[in-house]
């Protein structure tokens, strides 16, 4: 009897893993091909120095962290592209993720115009990128500029010129249109909740704001944490639209590292002699992001998960 | 009569506002742009305003109101291939129509060539308990943190030699990755339906396949939806990768890029570069008008509705 | 439910498309032109990129071309003559992704802001030595393409086997551009006593152009007299322009960099050829600034100089050129408040800024000038045809002029010495399908005769040497007229060094970086224009920057 239990277990286990296997295999194999086949230059290109006019690489397997670390100590721009970087993450992952629940739980209580709402938070994921910069730009730089002049008679400079307005307005753009696919999927997650635990909320006189904090945000914090998760991974590879907006005309103290990679090797004048060095600041930012990775993981999801 | 309970909540109003002001802010620059498209080149750019020192209505209600932007935009809203006919070579003309079937080939397709994947892998990582799976999870974050440098000369060549570059079906094998966030919210979803509902089937002789396809899958069916929808709207906005990877398949995207950035005089005009724009982004616009309800999905990834 | 519907849909939907697609012969799209190639003609295909240049100046040589050869048989067996298929397009054919992809289906390229080495490396392009080196005897030219080429840009493109695989296409020169009829009419032109002259003073043009100043060449009868001969009458001529209720400058607030570049010319114009193209070989003697101290009434400032030998080993010590100091300083001064801007900074497209500049004319703010590139006029037809449909007049109509350099002082009037930021060549594909036809083309397009119309119809130069005659010079506009005239009486500083150093660290070197990068109070700047605006550095401050950014990285690039 136990014998024949175990073996149709042990049958089940087998059944399982050629089960696991056929559903792994075809997605590895793409990945085998289309990325470690594809990529292994470019990732060896961080231990390797490039010669521009023979066009080789050649082993170096320290040349590009040095280098990189002189930028670190003895520059501002890497230190600046850091700081930006972190910056832009608290501002679109935090400030404009809460934007995102609070927005979510208005369309999920169902208030006053919220179907009405959700169309528009979610129609700048819907119009292609280049629209919005084109239109977001005009009414930064002239509309809004044109209006005070004609209407007020005072002028004033464009937003997206000059220190004081143009990070801010960056940030404001990136939050302004990262809206959408948080909207669907946090309130997605809200309809999810059972009606019966709200109903004891209520039965139990919570307000408004205790149901949000203390009942609808907790059960939604795994979707969240998901979401948390993956922005910390993409840290540096975000450019914040910037070059959207400015193409390589960025001062230094507004890069962020997403910029940064994306100018060492897509500037024309630098051509492909800053891609070893570049390959170099890819891994190293990996080596900081993925273990942040981790730990906030481990920080949202708790410890049973790892 | 019964006094309501229902105090409006100080979080709906302040809330509300919010929202309102951030409909706002995105009415008046789309409603610019519709207005410009609507006016004529001589209106926007020479009419004299008084109270402006520029010349052109680019601030204010239209005087007068022309569909001509739309008709020019339609008229030059095609891209020229050469191809092999008959033996010689030869050329053809994609129009915005022909262009939206390739965008459709091109968003559709990849759409569900990444939503399968990341959704086989996100299932197999979930829900089987092997040390591969934990492998899977760590090395998607890695992918998603490292920036790549420089491949795309590597990638080209590769699907030179598979004898899928320029094709559809190789530019949705290429696509056909899971290293993204999808996995992990895929991931996360399979990871929260409680590992009880495969033991009962199993117990019930129900093999993995139909464990997978019958009972755990149409649980994250909402999920599946909507990460399908998502990619499918950012891949009908992609040019960049369209434009190097199939050229000779032109897709909308990549005719909006063009149209932007053509010297013809007839175009070289805000009103009608913009209104070039909103003939490609009407599609995906009224798509989303339609499907909208259906967005509201179902997805969880906190725990099953009782 | 509803989600297998959906999925249902899109299946269908793609199914569909897919069977559509592929049914079709020509991949989804309506045959136009069967015979796009004239199969009873040697034919070859021309890309070329469809910017500042615009391509009517190549339609125009192909239909020479293809007169001039109309009888030939010698380019394909049994074919007589010859047939070009042009490709001009704005997205496919500039920047890193044409190289980047390595794939090329057209024969010859006309590209910009690519790099030259990249398609080199990517085994892209043709060895064209025997073009470049050829004679071009057929085309009653003595000698070759090399004898026209600059010997910087020579060294540098031959630099990996002494192989020629590109041609330098045209000059990226940036600068201002004036309106002429702006400054006859209000009287923006200096005469000899260093007052301001107007046309309608005087009886007619000739009188009017006899009473101008010499201007900064020095010389009477010359395309610059009357303009500003030195910095402080070019701040002079600003003051003049906001008295009289106009604007000295329109520029493009977006790109602030064209503002940047067009400064690069006036550091090199005082350097003088010779001393500012040490900046690419790092070879020679050098004079620098040993001490810069400003003066409150002049521009020109006491400056203590020492000679210095340049090698690679301290080639930061040239950014010490004191032509560099003034180039910011002029920057500074006519950028570095709202004074000649207008009252605010901008925040506009670069296409945006030319229209405004041109249609100006016709609204109550008018603008004297234009920060931009060269080919800005060219760039601009749209608003030019616009401007002709609303207020009839004509491109032609308008006349425009480079300005030229100002001088440090009287004393140092002379011709100019330019800096073209180029990054634009032409090549044939590797894998071209009638090489022979292919080479003919491009040295039929290098002859002085071509060359020659190619200004007269883009306003632009070409980057080698040549003449261009009194027929195209009178086809030209008026600004392509004053361009002409400037760049037969200058030299030319080009952006390319077959340095060592510059050849390892090719970034570093780039022009945009060699010339703008600073460090100031420890922090590292890019962007001058910004520096000035915000108040985040001096001009003389920016200019120790410069220094002593490159001396801090000196050591590394060495290495």
């Amino acid at each position: 009897m136990e014998v024949t239990k175990l073996k149709r277990k042990r049958v089940r286990d087998v059944g399982d893993l050629i089960f696991y296997i056929c559903l792994v295999a075809l997605p590895l194999l793409q990945v085998v091909i289309f990325y470690f086949y594809v990529n292994l230059n470019s990732f060896a290109m961080a231990f390797q120095t490039y010669d521009q006019i023979a066009g080789t690489f050649k082993w170096d397997l320290g040349a590009n962290f040095s280098r990189l670390w002189q930028e670190l100590t003895k520059s501002t721009i890497l230190r600046d592209a850091f700081l930006n970087s972190l910056y832009v993450w608290v501002l679109t992952a935090i400030f404009g993720r809460l934007l995102a629940i609070l927005f979510s739980y208005y369309i999920y209580k169902k208030w006053i115009f919220s179907k009405f709402f959700k169309f528009f938070l979610f129609l700048p994921s819907v119009l292609p990128g280049i629209l919005m910069v084109i239109v977001f730009k005009f009414f930064a730089n002239e509309a809004i500029p044109g209006y005070i002049s004609e209407l007020l008679r005072k002028t004033i400079n464009p937003l997206l010129i000059g220190s004081k307005t143009l990070m801010p307005t960056i940030y404001f753009y990136n939050i302004w249109v990262s809206f959408g696919g948080q909207i669907l999927i946090y309130t997605g997650a809200m309809d999810q909740i059972s009606p019966d635990i709200i109903e004891a909320g209520k039965v139990d006189g919570v307000k408004t704001y205790q149901e949000l904090f203390f009942i609808v945000v907790p059960m939604i914090l795994p979707t969240v944490a998901t979401f948390m998760i993956a922005s910390v991974a993409m840290l540096f590879t975000d450019q914040a639209s910037l070059y959207a907006f400015f193409g390589d005309g960025v001062d230094y103290e507004n890069y962020t590292i997403g910029y940064y990679l994306f100018e060492l090797v897509n500037r024309v004048g630098n051509g492909k002699s800053m891609y070893t060095y570049a390959s170099a600041l890819g891994i190293v930012c990996t080596m900081i992001a993925f273990p942040l990775t981790l730990l906030v993981r481990r920080l949202l999801e708790g410890k049973e998960e790892q | 009569m019964r006094k309501t309970n229902k105090k409006v909540s100080a979080l709906a109003i302040v809330l509300g506002v919010v929202l309102g002001l951030y409909v706002i802010s995105l009415i008046l620059p789309l409603l610019w742009m519709l207005l410009t498209t609507l006016k004529s080149v001589s209106e926007y750019e020479f009419m004299e305003m008084p109270n402006s020192d520029r010349l052109g209505n680019m601030l204010w209600w239209p005087r007068g109101i022309t569909f001509n932007n739309y008709a020019t935009a339609y008229k030059y809203f095609y891209i020229d291939i050469d191809v092999i006919h008959n033996g010689q070579l030869a050329t053809a003309r994609f129009n915005i129509f022909q262009q939206f079937i390739n965008s459709i080939l091109y968003s559709l397709g990849c759409a569900a060539a990444v939503t399968v994947t990341s959704l086989m892998m996100g299932y197999a990582a979930a829900r089987f308990k092997y040390k591969f799976s934990k492998f899977i999870y760590a090395f998607v974050l890695v992918a998603l943190s490292l920036p790549i440098v420089g491949s795309m000369p590597s990638e080209i060549a590769t699907a030179q030699k598979l004898g899928i570059f320029d094709t559809f079906g190789g530019i949705w094998i290429m696509r056909a990755s899971f290293l993204n966030t999808y996995f992990l919210i895929f991931y996360a979803q399979f990871k929260m339906i409680p590992m009880d509902y495969t033991e009962a089937a199993k117990i019930d002789g129900a093999n993995p396949l139909t464990i997978m396809l019958k009972i755990i899958v149409p649980l994250a069916a909402g999920t599946t939806s909507t990460i399908f929808v998502l990619n499918f709207i950012a891949l009908w906005n992609d040019f960049q990768i369209p434009m190097v990877y199939l050229p000779s398949h032109p897709v909308a995207a990549y005719g909006m890029y063009r149209f932007q950035n053509t010297a013809i005089v007839e175009i070289a005009h805000t009103p009608t570069r913009l209104a070039g724009i909103c003939l490609m982004a009407l599609p995906i616009v009224v798509f989303y008008g339609i499907f909208n309800k259906k967005l509201n999905v179902n997805l969880s990834v906190g725990g099953i509705k009782g | 439910m509803k989600h297998k519907k959906l999925f249902t849909l899109m299946a269908t939907v793609l199914m569909t498309t897919t069977a559509m697609s592929t049914l079709s012969s020509c991949g989804g799209g309506t045959i136009i032109d069967n015979n796009t190639e004239d199969v009873t003609k040697a034919n070859i295909s021309v890309a070329t990129f469809d910017g500042g240049v615009g391509h009517a100046w190549l339609e125009d040589a192909v239909a020479r071309f293809e007169a001039k050869y109309a009888t030939a048989t010698d380019f394909e067996a049994g074919k007589t003559g010859v047939k070009i298929n042009i490709d001009p397009d704005k997205t496919k054919y500039a920047g890193n992704t044409l190289a980047e992809s390595g794939v090329l289906n057209k024969d010859i390229y006309f590209t910009e802001a690519v790099d030259y080495y990249t398609f080199v490396n990517n085994n892209m392009v043709a060895d064209i030595t025997d073009v470049v080196k050829g004679s071009l005897s057929a085309y009653g030219e003595s000698g070759t393409i090399e004898d026209k080429l600059d010997p910087t840009t020579k060294s540098f493109m031959t630099a990996k086997d002494g192989k020629y695989y590109m041609i330098p296409f045209y000059d990226g020169f940036y600068g201002f551009t004036y309106d002429v009829d702006l400054f006859e009419e209000e009287g923006f032109y200096f005469d000899d006593d260093g007052d301001f002259i107007r046309l309608s003073d005087f009886a007619n043009a000739n009188e009017f152009n006899a009473a101008k100043s010499n201007g900064p060449d020095g010389k009477p009868n010359t395309y610059d007299d009357g303009l500003p001969a030195t910095y402080d009458q070019m701040i002079e001529l600003c003051d003049q322009i906001v008295s009289k209720g106009f604007v000295p400058f329109m520029y493009s607030g977006n790109y602030p960099g064209y503002v940047n570049r067009s400064f690069f010319s006036w550091a090199a114009d005082y350097e003088g050829y010779d001393n500012f193209s040490l900046n690419n070989s790092f070879s020679g003697t050098a004079r620098l600034a040993k001490s810069i101290t400003e003066n409150a009434n002049k521009i020109e400032a006491t400056i203590e100089f020492e000679d210095m030998d340049i090698s690679e080993a301290n080639g930061y010590e040239l950014q010490r050129q004191a032509g560099k100091y003034y180039a910011l300083k002029m920057q500074e001064e006519l950028f570095g408040s709202t004074k000649y801007i207008g009252g605010s900074f901008n925040g506009l497209d670069y296409t945006v800024a030319q229209s405004d500049f041109i249609k100006s004319k016709y609204s109550t703010k008018r603008y004297a000038m234009l920060a931009e590139g060269v080919w800005w006029e060219n760039e601009a037809t749209p608003t030019f045809v616009e401007l002709e449909n609303q207020k009839g007049e004509k491109k032609s109509d308008r006349r425009f002029g480079f300005l030229p350099v100002p001088k440090v002082n009287e004393a140092a009037a002379g011709d100019q010495t330019m800096f073209s930021v180029n990054s634009s060549f032409g090549f044939i594909n590797k894998n071209c399908s009638n090489m022979k036809l292919a080479k003919e083309f491009m040295l039929f397009l290098h002859t002085d005769a071509e060359m020659s119309k190619f200004s007269a119809k883009t306003s632009i130069p070409r980057s080698l040497q040549y003449e261009v005659t009194a027929a195209d010079r009178a086809s030209a506009t008026y600004y392509g007229q004053t361009l002409i005239d400037m760049r037969s009486s200058s030299k030319v500083v080009y952006p390319y060094s077959a340095a060592n150093i510059a050849i390892k660290n090719q970034a570093h070197f780039e022009k945009d970086n060699w010339l703008g990068l600073a460090n100031i109070n420890g922090k590292d700047l890019n962007n001058a224009f910004n520096a000035f605006k915000d108040g985040k550095a001096t001009a003389l401050e920016y200019f120790k920057g410069l220094y002593t950014y490159q001396q801090g990285k000196w050591g590394s690039l060495t290495k």
